[in-house]
């Protein structure tokens, strides 16, 4: 009730003066349009290369940010249980000024942690933008809807980004689970913490 | 540990204690009371974390603004370090760092529960800053790295 109340006075008085924000992107519902970008093995990679699959988990994620690294291990996990249905495609939106996520180093990251999805370079952050994305890790679940790709869910992958072992409500799993028996997701968009997208000056 | 010991140890960090503040670990929501109760002095709160670059890189904006403004703005240091680091790094990091401003901890593990509470287009990336006014409202809201000249700009009028 405390916690309501502080809900709702927040709401009244909250004023947003902030760059970006809710209405730039893409929204759950909205189409998105189908991108090609360069993966860690030099093919380009896109949509259209997961046709036949039930959805799509793209993941703006980068090397360097901790929030990031915290939710490497779950991705690999989510990838081998649902992969064959909903395979995950990371891409990493950050301008080469952070020097850990170049492309050299994307490599060298996936090789180290032996990632078992594409990691692909929006290397002129068009893509990032496009999604409306706006930190490391952010996700969106796409679903194939009369051959165009919906957005079925944005937002976190799990309630606890650091400690795995603690976590209570798997959000992402909750909507792909969801996907996958034709029922509709409980909670279709929730907020995480993360690193900004380092965009180019 | 011995009376030596701990004679010792409160020797050794009397010094710091005296120079950086210490850490308080609190629920948002109890943040988000205090901060929404009126004030004598303006409050520019900035959400941070000891693992985000940028927030660090920032921090002498805020220690800037804290010492031009003493006694007329208030600077608070939201600490988004995960609960793990928030006993050992986040205190050992502000005595490294000697910082002055006071340094909240936010204990609640699932950002979805409490990201509203700060601002409803928040996205949940850091650096955020935001002001709130003497009467507890939310003056100013920015994503992203900030300077002295842009909370300035801000804060100026309110001090009039």
């Amino acid at each position: 009730m405390k916690l309501l109340s502080i809900t709702v006075l927040f709401s009244l008085l909250a004023i947003s003066a902030s760059a970006g924000g809710p209405g730039k992107g893409y929204q759950v519902g909205d189409k998105v349009t189908d991108f090609k970008l360069k993966n860690i093995d030099g093919k380009q990679l896109g949509l259209s290369d997961f046709q036949d699959r039930k959805g799509v988990i793209v993941v703006f994620t980068c090397n360097h940010c901790p929030y990031a690294i915290k939710y490497e291990d779950r991705l690999i996990d989510l990838h081998s249980r649902y992969g064959a249905d909903f395979p995950v495609l990371a891409i990493n939106p950050n301008a080469p000024t952070v020097e850990d996520d170049s492309y050299d180093q994307m490599k060298v990251r996936a090789q180290e942690k032996g990632f078992n999805f594409p990691y692909l370079l929006d290397a002129d952050q068009k893509i990032a933008h496009q999604f409306g994305a706006e930190r490391t890790p952010h996700v969106y679940l796409l679903q194939p809807v009369n051959k165009t790709w919906q957005v079925a869910y944005i937002g976190a992958i799990d309630d606890n980004a650091g400690d795995a072992s603690a976590v209570k409500t798997r959000y992402l799993e909750d909507a792909l689970k969801a996907l996958k028996d034709g029922k509709p997701i409980a909670q279709s968009t929730t907020k995480a913490i993360g690193c900004t997208i380092k965009w180019k000056q | 540990m011995t009376s030596v010991q701990a004679f010792f140890l409160l020797l050794c960090s009397l010094p710091f204690s005296l120079m950086a503040q210490s850490v308080e670990k609190k629920l948002y929501a109890d943040i988000a009371a205090e901060l929404h109760t009126p004030s004598d002095k303006i409050r520019v709160i900035n959400l941070w974390a000891t693992w985000c670059r940028p927030c660090v890189k920032e921090l002498p904006v805020f220690e800037e603004f804290r010492q031009k403004y003493e006694g007329r703005a208030e600077v608070i240091l939201v600490s988004l370090d995960f609960p793990a680091d928030q006993d050992a790094r986040l205190p050992a990091f502000v005595q490294a760092k000697g910082l002055q401003s006071r340094i909240l901890a936010v204990q609640d593990t699932d950002p979805n529960q409490w990201l509203n509470l700060v601002n409803a287009d928040w996205s949940g990336a850091i650096p955020a800053t935001y002001i709130v006014g003497k009467d507890g409202r939310i003056v100013y809201f920015h994503n992203g790295e900030t300077t002295l000249e842009a909370l300035e700009k801000v804060v100026e009028p309110f001090l009039k």
